[in-house]
């Protein structure tokens, strides 16, 4: 694998990484899936 | 169609929930029910009729289960509301059945005091006397009797017995007002009379209205009187004379009721097992272990030595993971060509992930001991032992679960705050839930315990962890006392906390619990932190310096990372740390374990030959331009310190948003939070300096 190649799979596992960070923000909108979310049910 | 026959008696049936209300409902009735709403709030409405032991006509209404008529929660004030004859389409019935369980009779006869005062005639039905007896306890009816001065009728309602008894109790001639209850300080009394004196309202509830209107909240009270500034005066002014004698006009009836509760208790409950005190096995223990002193001694001792097991049972699957993680980095340096994509597999991914990963052992020893004091029922009494500690500084009972949950996570703690009732103890709650010291902070405090004294014994290094939970909850009751007096002011309702029997752990609910954990912490390591990682990675070598063939100290320097963590250090270097801590700090704003991972990457970049040096070893041998150790004890210490107390967690400041519903409380968390890490941590690097430590 020459360093072109390297360069190009870091440029893509960086972007990827960028990428799923935005997206899972907006999807779960604050809801953290490390913690476990709670049932999003209304305030009483 | 023939017309009903007109009813002779209205009751309304009221307890606890779980008493066994719905089972002697549908027992008299034969489940013959109207259901319907109570107009305004969503609280099941359910009559029903039956006939007395002489065939005469009685009405039934079924009132929603509750533990006092304190008036928290809409079905309290519903029940409240009905039976003072408040209700409109609602005629006020003329008596209660009270259901009461007869193997928890302390807890159930609250309710039945705050009936009495109803001066309302009153039925009591003992239900569950057969489990009472299982579990050893004689009740003397009799006395019981003579204490409440109701007629009370013995029932095991699940089996039917004791129905007829109860009817032919509903069916007598006259149903009397009875002359008991709790003795209320002769000053309430007098306030009380004076009160009933002025309010417009039917009169046979005139005095329990007064009563009522003495004792509420402040906000409730505004919504009780409905506008009607003359009588709010009144009753402001009568609080504020009852204040004036010593006399808190909420607590005061609570006390005097429970009071009044264990009176009737020791003279009618007898226990097995008993000694001649009248105290079992389990209250003597709890004698010990809410005990002013030995309580919190007890507390600390097994926290100790929770900290002890972490430290001396998770080693050993800590050095496999460990192992595992360089095994797997040696395979993929072996196999693959050098380079910035093998960097990146071997320092961003392996090393990023694995030096988090490593940590799942003691976090799942923490969860088994967590899992094991709560379900033997010791948490109960450590909630105990802490509120104490938490109405002091005005913290709401109901805070407790919340900041309990945040040891594991300040996201489900601050989820758990809808329970809290009062807006303002609410945000109080939620402003310093992140101080609990939750999972994530583990792994710093261990790689910095490590090298704060890699000589000592386990307890020496467990009394350290400790420290550090005890400065979180100790820094979150005195933020919580400050908040309660200035921004979020509100008066602190009582905890009415059960202690529950001491039980054997049920292990499978545990192991059960500590798995979803695991699954939890390995599917955050594989997604946000190997994303996180990877990143990090790529701001710790990007941009490249232009110089031919740079050092790894060089690459570090000029990278985007080693650029922030330059710019940062003039705001840290009191605290101790140089620029490359302040990458870590930065990094880890997005989780608190980033900032292991990070350290990993950065001193994996500057000991690039050193291949799979432990991160222990790495950061031990770390020197300041002046040949000083970086990590020196004090460091250490400032380090955990400000982590206990900054906010580094991008999920929590999301999740407060949108419990709080705008921005403008999570950004004051994050800045007193922030302020005080770092005021916290500068006074020990710079104190501890003054004092002679390095």
């Amino acid at each position: 694998m020459n360093a072109t190649v390297q360069q190009i799979l870091v440029a893509a596992a960086v972007i990827g990484a960028l990428l799923y960070l935005i997206l899972r923000g907006r999807k779960k909108k604050g809801c953290d899936s490390g913690c476990g979310c709670a049932k999003k049910e209304p305030l009483k | 169609m023939a017309e009903p026959a007109p009813v002779f008696r209205r009751f309304a049936i009221a307890g606890n929930p779980n008493a066994g209300k719905s089972t002697i409902f549908n027992l008299l009735t034969g489940m013959r029910q109207k259901v319907g709403n109570y107009p305004g709030v969503t609280v099941e409405k359910k009559t029903g009729r039956f006939f007395g032991s002489h065939g005469e006509a009685m009405e039934l209404l079924d009132l929603p289960g509750s533990y006092s008529l304190q008036v928290r929660s809409p079905d309290e004030a519903v029940s409240r509301d009905v039976l003072l004859g408040r209700v409109s389409d609602t005629p006020r019935p003329d008596a209660i059945i009270a259901v009461i369980d007869a193997s928890n009779l302390d807890r159930h006869l609250y309710l039945v005091a705050q009936f009495l005062e109803l001066e309302i005639p009153v039925i009591v039905a003992l239900n569950m006397v057969d489990v009472a007896e299982q579990r050893g306890l004689t009740i003397d009816l009799l006395a019981l009797r003579n204490s409440l001065g109701v007629p009370v009728i013995p029932m095991v309602a699940s089996r039917g017995q004791g129905i007829i008894e109860l009817k032919q109790a509903l069916s007598r001639a006259t149903l009397q007002v009875s002359d008991r209850k709790a003795q209320l300080p002769i000053v309430l009394e007098r306030e009380v009379a004076a009160l009933s004196r002025i309010l417009k309202c039917n009169a046979a509830s005139v005095r329990p209205e007064a009563m009522l209107l003495l004792s509420l909240e402040d906000e409730r009270l505004a919504a009780e009187v409905k506008g009607d500034t003359a009588l709010l005066k009144e009753i402001q002014a009568a609080r504020e004379r009852l204040k004036l004698s010593g006399l808190d006009p909420i607590a005061a009836p609570v006390d005097a009721r429970y009071a009044w509760v264990s009176e009737v208790c020791a003279s009618t409950v007898h226990r097995q097992g008993e000694d001649s005190h009248g105290l079992t096995f389990s209250d003597h223990i709890d004698q010990i272990l809410t005990h002013r002193v030995w309580g919190w001694l007890a507390f600390i001792g097994m926290m100790s030595l929770m900290f002890v097991c972490i430290f001396v049972v998770a080693k050993w699957p800590m050095e496999w993971i460990g192992d595992a993680k360089d095994a797997l980095a040696n395979f993929v340096r072996a196999h693959m060509a050098d380079g910035d994509f093998r960097s990146l597999v071997v320092d961003g991914v392996i090393g990023g992930v694995g030096n988090v990963v490593v940590f799942l052992p003691q976090i799942l020893i923490l969860f088994f001991f967590l899992g094991l004091l709560e379900d033997s029922g010791y948490m109960a009494r450590a909630a105990f032992i802490m509120d104490r500690m938490m109405s002091r500084v005005g913290l709401h009972g109901k805070s407790f679960v919340p900041l309990l949950s945040s040891f594991a996570c300040a996201i489900p703690g601050i989820m758990a705050t809808r329970t809290i009732e009062n807006r303002n103890d609410r945000f109080v709650t939620i402003l310093v839930a992140p101080l609990m010291s939750c999972s994530a902070r583990l792994p710093v405090y261990a790689v910095m315990i490590a090298l704060l004294m890699p000589a000592s014994n386990v307890w020496s290094k467990a009394g350290v962890m400790l420290c550090m939970y005890l400065i979180g909850i100790v820094a979150a009751f005195v933020m919580a006392g400050l908040f309660k007096k200035t921004i979020l002011r509100s008066e602190t309702p009582m905890l009415l906390l059960e202690l529950p029997p001491y039980r054997a752990p049920v292990f499978r609910g545990i192991v059960q619990r500590m798995w979803e954990r695991a699954v939890i912490f390995i599917r955050r390591a594989g997604t946000v932190i190997l994303a996180l990682s990877v990143i990090l990675w790529a701001l710790l070598h990007y941009p490249k310096p232009t110089t031919p063939e740079p050092t790894p100290s060089e690459i570090l320097s000029h990278s985007l990372g080693g650029r922030m963590g330059h710019a940062i250090e003039p705001m840290i270097a009191p605290l101790g740390y140089d620029w490359k801590i302040g990458i870590g700090l930065v990094a880890s704003f997005a989780a608190r374990e980033v900032f292991v991972s990070t350290m990993g990457q950065i001193y994996n970049i500057e000991d690039a030959k050193q291949d799979n040096e432990d991160l222990r070893t790495q950061m031990r041998g770390e020197r300041r331009a002046d040949g000083t150790a970086v990590f020196t004890p004090l460091t250490c210490l400032s380090i955990m310190v400000f982590y206990v107390l900054a906010m580094q967690c991008i999920s929590t400041v999301a999740i407060v948003r949108r419990e709080t519903g705008s921005w403008r409380w999570p950004l004051f968390q994050i800045a007193y939070m922030t302020g005080l890490a770092w005021i916290a941590a500068f006074v020990v690097y710079q104190g501890g300096h003054l004092l002679g430590f390095r």
